[in-house]
């Protein structure tokens, strides 16, 4: 009985703590911090300013590298995958809008320089491998076009059961065209584009088989980690209108480094190892003919990308986004069959 | 008695305004002063944006903050080399003593403590005067 008091205490305390989580940390920066409340400027950290990226933490990761040095070099053509705003960890899966009375300091927009093709910070984001990427249109919290009818609205959210206890800070949304000059609205089409940026797409997992190291003219199995591959959908609501976006992974076009590249349907099945090393997947696979002796770090650079379509509905109306992307890297070495080595 | 280059002038002055930007960021922070002329004296654009937007988020909140960060700025780039006009800064900021308060009764936020986080920022030179133009803040323990 005790025990089960006790057990239960506990329980309760977990759960009162994990309502409790603010959005924003304790720090002085809580409110700016970029892993909860992205705001544009964050691409200039996106995991690698400054500090190299993190490992890959998937531990089934083996087939490739992780490092990051060389990627950075091969424009590959994920290179346009910036910047990533991409956290997973945001709970933003149901977010709730309200107009605010937040008007922003002059100094906002009289921005006089060009904040063009200034490569300075951006060049070093794209190199992240394993990184989590959004389409570059979508940025978290845009300001007002000059002379853009709308209202800053903040904004509480919910994901896995945790809502958040504090408003987040404002963002834009303009407001539906005028009908009859009546009062401005918002309308699920406006709603839709907020609905989209609080999509948090997973980055894929490459998996190979053979794990360490390609052979030529021995199948290599494909796949990504099956549980990044699901919809995922986030909803955007204001008082009388509500909208759901949703993200549906439709393919996998893998580019090998050598050249080829394999689109693939689904995730890929996984290797088991009841098969013989020789049986080509089933389903997403390759087999390379040269090894990548040569190539810089002596592996292909190989990258996965994924492409989701993106639709909304809401209020009677739906409608389509342009597809999205997330890309993930790895290092493939592939020899030549005679330096086969990997008995384990 | 040399003077200093142009390129040597702008690291410094870029360093001046990008700590500029978060002491006036911790004084506004004191009563969540979002709307404070303060924040735009060497912060602009989208760096200026996320400031006012998140400290107003704060007064919502009935959060203040208070102390000061601490900061180790180091330039990483400035372009043009010779006369730059873009200086990228690297910083390992410090949150230790920078923390959040409920404003209605004076206790912390919460009880997670703050520490260090890798901080990236664009410091543009506009009309004579360096302001930050945009910053990445990551969370706590990134550096």
């Amino acid at each position: 009985m005790l025990r089960q008091a006790v057990a239960a205490a506990g329980l309760s305390l977990v759960i009162v703590g994990a309502a409790a989580v603010p959005a924003f940390g304790d720090s002085g920066w809580g409110s700016v911090q970029c892993d909860q409340n992205p705001h544009p400027g964050c691409e200039l950290g996106a995991g690698s300013g400054g500090q190299p990226a993190a490992p890959p933490q998937n531990g089934g990761g083996s087939s490739g590298s992780g490092g990051t040095s060389g990627d950075g070099g091969n424009s590959g053509s994920g290179a346009q995958e910036t910047p990533e705003f991409s956290n997973p960890d945001l709970n933003l899966a149901d977010c709730s809008y309200q107009r605010s009375d937040y008007e922003p300091p002059p100094g906002v927009t009289q921005t006089a320089y060009e904040g063009g093709p200034d490569g300075g910070g951006t060049a070093v984001a794209v190199s992240a491998v394993y990184s989590r990427a959004m389409p570059s249109e979508v940025v978290p919290a845009a300001d007002p076009q000059p002379g853009e009818s709308g209202a800053w609205y903040v904004y509480k959210c919910e994901a896995g059961g945790v809502r958040d206890a504090v408003y987040r800070p404002p963002i834009w949304i303009p407001d539906a065209p005028q009908q009859d000059g009546g009062a401005p609205q918002l309308t699920s089409a406006q709603l839709a584009p907020v609905a989209r940026n609080q999509l948090r797409l997973p980055s894929p997992q490459i998996q190979a088989n053979p794990a360490d190291e390609q052979l030529v003219y021995l199948p290599t199995w494909l796949w990504l980690d099956s549980g990044d591959w699901g919809s995922v959908s986030a909803t955007a609501s204001v008082p009388g209108v509500s909208v759901t976006a949703v993200a549906r992974p439709t393919s996998v076009v893998w580019t090998m480094g050598d050249g080829s590249s394999v689109t693939c349907a689904g995730a890929g099945t996984p290797y088991g190892s009841s098969r013989s090393p020789t049986t080509p997947s089933p389903d997403c696979g390759y087999t390379y003919r040269t090894s990548s002796a040569g190539q810089p770090d002596s592996a292909y650079a190989v990258s996965a990308t994924v492409h989701w379509t993106v639709t909304w509905a809401g209020a009677g109306q739906r409608g389509v986004f342009p597809d999205m992307t997330t890309t993930s890297n790895a290092d493939f070495r592939v020899s030549e069959s005679q330096a086969l080595n990997n008995s384990g | 008695m040399p003077s200093a280059s142009p390129a040597e002038l702008a690291r410094s002055q870029a360093t001046t305004g990008y700590l500029g930007m978060w002491q006036d960021m911790a004084q506004a922070g004191t009563t969540s002063d979002w709307n404070s002329p303060q924040l735009a004296r060497y912060a602009t654009g989208d760096a200026l944006s996320a400031i006012s937007r998140g400290m107003y988020a704060d007064h919502l909140n009935g959060l203040v903050t208070k102390g000061e960060p601490q900061n180790d700025p180091k330039v990483s780039s400035a372009t043009p080399a010779a006369n730059p006009t873009t200086v990228m800064i690297s910083d390992c900021g410090d949150s230790t003593h920078w923390l959040k308060y409920r404003k209605d009764n004076g206790n912390l936020a919460d009880n997670k403590p703050g520490g260090r986080q890798a901080i990236t920022a664009e410091v543009k030179k506009l009309n004579g005067a360096w302001k930050v133009a945009r910053f990445a803040v990551e969370a706590v323990g990134s550096c």
